[in-house]
């Protein structure tokens, strides 16, 4: 089986890649890594058997890898994504693409001239466990036409010591540093892949400021799908509650699934017909719909019944790096596209134009993808 | 005017719970009771013991017994029924929502304030249960200022009604005959009496066109609040699950309070200092709001024993709670009108919450711009 030679940039979150991929994905060789930290690079490198070992990406790029998973800090992410493609690395790229307008519309520029150079966006939640089950559901016609998704996702932030200068400068930025809902794909991204339409239009409006910080206390934004469907989101980093970042419940004709608040609550499926009235079904129940890729794991890797919904955010994250793979070695759009990517993004850019507009609807432009 | 509050009730499908609380209440005597159709109301007042009928709320509202009346007509009745009252000198105590136009709210202050009477609406899921006590944790402070809130009102009419989507009556009209949230009193109304604040705008997006009706399948809601605060609403009378029509949440600067979603989640308060902090991957820690059963009201125990709601209660059932602080309500209401206290639900609370439903229609219909709500102050 052909096997795409990748280097991981940036250990910080890069690392968990890495190991993913050589625990579990068989269509990644991970043949180099690098971080500008040489210790933490080094290290990683011999205790995982790298065969090479890099400081900078501009010394990855002039190598024969295929592919570079890119894990560097979100304010990099639009500079390396460029790089990468012009210099015809495929790109699995972290959450979220870029942080300006202007940005998304060069990494556009930058796929269009390379046109066999695949770019995706790294949104492991689109493969979050339960959810994978409910999007099976759906392509089996189990919830009728798709009209409405929404998502939480709720941190807390401001009881740590030293908040904010405390937490690392990119959180900083991305979470603090600006209003709206920048940090949006872990929400959007799954909604949008589950429902299966992207955004037209966000609506973005606030709950008063935090003092210390640009960003809202906490914001709730509407979005129109390109297929008349809405999407809510809220959104909060200094929220005085457990965390809650998995939360997903999407509804259609016939079905909906409501993804567990935490504690004691579950994953909850009802299907017309299938269910009672009043019924909830755990989405376990439906187990069988699990796509067949989750056996890479080992056999009971995970137990379901203990799935409560707060922790589990990377479980499906190996299924994501198979996914990137087979699209370089099949020569697909990968599942999640750069016009996917660039649309999610740039949403959450433009909430905090709609929120800085008192909650006027804003267009999400296309970039000519 | 005596201890204890005479009055009628107009409208005997909602109503008739309205008879049991006003009987079981102890500062109501109920006076008299009125519907159009004539079997339902000499049905109702055998019943219960009731001893003047009416067929004609006109009637009812002109006799010199009666304070005040309670107005349960149906809702695209409610404008022209309680002015009667009102213009008949009567106090009135209206089911939800105050009206289905803006001029018709318009009239009914017009109508409060030439006749001098007072009106308050009967917002019954102010009264729900857990949220008397959460609405005392906020009077105490303990959740700091409230800067977010949110709730969902999610029913099924093609679950539990054969000529769906044919309802017919009130429901046909306020459901499913306008887009946006006009029914939005039971979701917005319970919030806004705990944070003592209004809207300011209302902002709405709808989605899914299924059916032969106006309404949308679902609508999604931001309210901008008087304080700077936000509120998120959902709304859909055609979702394929179970129905939601007690959820709440609200977030403060020192706590959160969210209602269960499921069969297996419960009423869930977390504390600052109270309940332990979260970290990474290890969330903090939800406590049972009847874990602040000490905390609750005064007069809970006149309605329930607080023994009976030990911290393990799930007490998550929807139908079970919706109605359960009516009597307390009408106790209330009574107390207000009885002793010139303020008015739990007053008029300029209850005009701002419907004005908010009504102009949702418009905001969809713009294309999900914020519209401004008008204060309907007397």
């Amino acid at each position: 089986m052909k096997r795409v030679k990748t280097a991981v940039v940036g250990l910080r979150r890069g690392a968990t890649l890495a190991k993913f991929a050589l625990n579990y994905v068989k269509s990644i060789e991970i043949v180099a890594v690098c971080d500008l930290n040489r210790e933490l690079a080094d290290k990683f490198a011999l205790e995982n058997g790298i065969p090479a070992v890099y400081y900078e990406l501009d010394e990855v790029l002039k190598t024969d890898v295929e592919a570079v998973i890119l894990a560097t800090p979100i304010p990099d992410h639009a500079e390396h994504t460029i790089k990468t493609l012009n210099a015809g690395k495929h790109l699995l790229c972290e959450v979220i693409s870029a942080t300006s307008i202007e940005d998304c519309q060069r990494i556009a520029n930058a796929c269009k001239a390379n046109p066999s150079v695949r770019y995706m966006m790294e949104e492991n939640y689109c493969w979050y466990r339960p959810l994978t089950i409910v999007q099976n559901m759906i392509k089996a016609g189990l919830f009728g036409d798709m009209y409405y998704g929404e998502s939480d996702y709720l941190m807390d932030f401001q009881f740590r010591a030293g908040f904010p200068d405390s937490v690392q400068p990119w959180r900083r930025k991305t979470y603090f540093g600006r209003r709206g809902h920048p940090y949006i794909t872990h929400t959007l991204g799954p909604l949008c892949y589950t429902l299966g339409s992207d955004i037209k239009t966000v609506t973005c409006l606030g709950a008063g400021s935090h003092p210390g910080v640009p960003a809202d206390r906490t914001c709730v934004l509407l979005l129109q799908t390109h297929d008349g469907g809405m999407i809510r989101l809220r959104n909060s980093f200094m929220c005085t509650r457990p965390d809650l970042y998995t939360y997903y419940s999407v509804q259609g004709t016939k079905g909906c699934y409501q993804g567990s608040v935490g504690a004691t609550d579950t994953h909850k499926v009802h299907i017309r017909g299938l269910c009672g009235s009043q019924e909830w079904r755990d989405v376990y129940d439906f187990r069988g719909l699990l796509p067949k890729e989750w056996d890479m794991y080992p056999k009971d890797f995970f137990d379901d019944s203990e799935d409560n919904g707060t922790t589990k955010y990377d479980s499906g994250t190996p299924l994501l790096l198979d996914a990137f793979a087979k699209s370089i070695i099949s020569n697909t759009t990968p599942p999640v596209s750069a016009k996917r990517s660039l649309n999610w993004t740039a949403a959450g850019i433009l909430s905090e134009m709609s929120i800085n507009n008192s909650g006027q609807p804003v267009e999400i432009p296309d970039f000519g993808l | 005017m005596s201890d204890k509050l005479r009055i009628g009730i107009c409208g005997l499908n909602r109503g008739r719970v309205h008879i049991k609380n006003s009987i079981a209440a102890d500062n109501i005597e109920l006076v008299a009771v009125c519907d159009i159709n004539r079997e339902k109301a000499d049905l109702r007042a055998a019943e219960y013991g009731v001893k003047k009928v009416y067929y004609d709320h006109r009637e009812l509202c002109v006799d010199p017994d009666i304070d005040a009346v309670i107005m349960a007509t149906p809702i695209d009745v409610h404008a022209e029924t309680v002015i009667d009252a009102l213009d008949a000198g009567k106090h009135v105590m209206s089911e939800v929502i105050v009206a289905t136009t803006l001029e018709d709210i318009g009239r009914i202050r017009d109508a409060i304030k030439r006749s001098g009477k007072t009106y308050m609406m009967l917002e019954n899921y102010c009264y729900i249960r857990p949220l008397l006590i959460i609405e005392n944790l906020v009077r105490q402070g303990k959740f700091g200022e409230i800067y977010y809130a949110e709730s969902d009102y999610l029913k099924d009419f093609q679950e539990y009604n054969p000529n769906f989507p044919n309802i017919g009556g009130w429901r046909q009209k306020t459901y499913f005959g306008r887009r946006g949230h006009p029914y939005i009193t039971h979701t917005l109304g319970p919030l806004l009496n705990i944070m003592k604040e209004r809207v300011k705008t209302v902002t709405c997006m709808a989605a899914g066109h299924s059916f032969d009706m106006v309404a949308d399948n679902t609508a999604g809601l931001m309210l901008e609040t008087d304080g700077g605060h936000l509120i998120c609403l959902r709304s859909s009378f055609v979702s394929p699950r179970p129905d939601s029509v007690t959820y709440y949440s609200f977030e403060g600067t020192l706590g959160t309070y969210q209602a269960p979603q499921g069969p297996a989640d419960y009423h869930k308060v977390y504390i600052d200092g109270v309940c332990r902090r979260g970290s990474w991957n290890a969330p903090g820690e939800w406590k049972n709001v009847y874990e602040f059963i000490g905390d609750r009201p005064k007069c809970w125990d006149k309605y329930w024993n607080a023994a009976d709601y030990p911290a393990t209660l799930l007490d998550n059932d929807t139908y079970e709670l919706y109605d359960s602080g009516a009597l307390m309500m009408l106790e209330h209401f009574a107390d207000a009108l009885l002793n010139g206290k303020e008015a739990p639900v007053s008029f300029a609370d209850a005009a701002n919450w419907t004005a908010a439903g009504l102009l949702s229609a418009d905001s969809v219909n713009r294309g999900c711009v914020p519209i401004a709500v008008p204060d309907f102050s007397l």
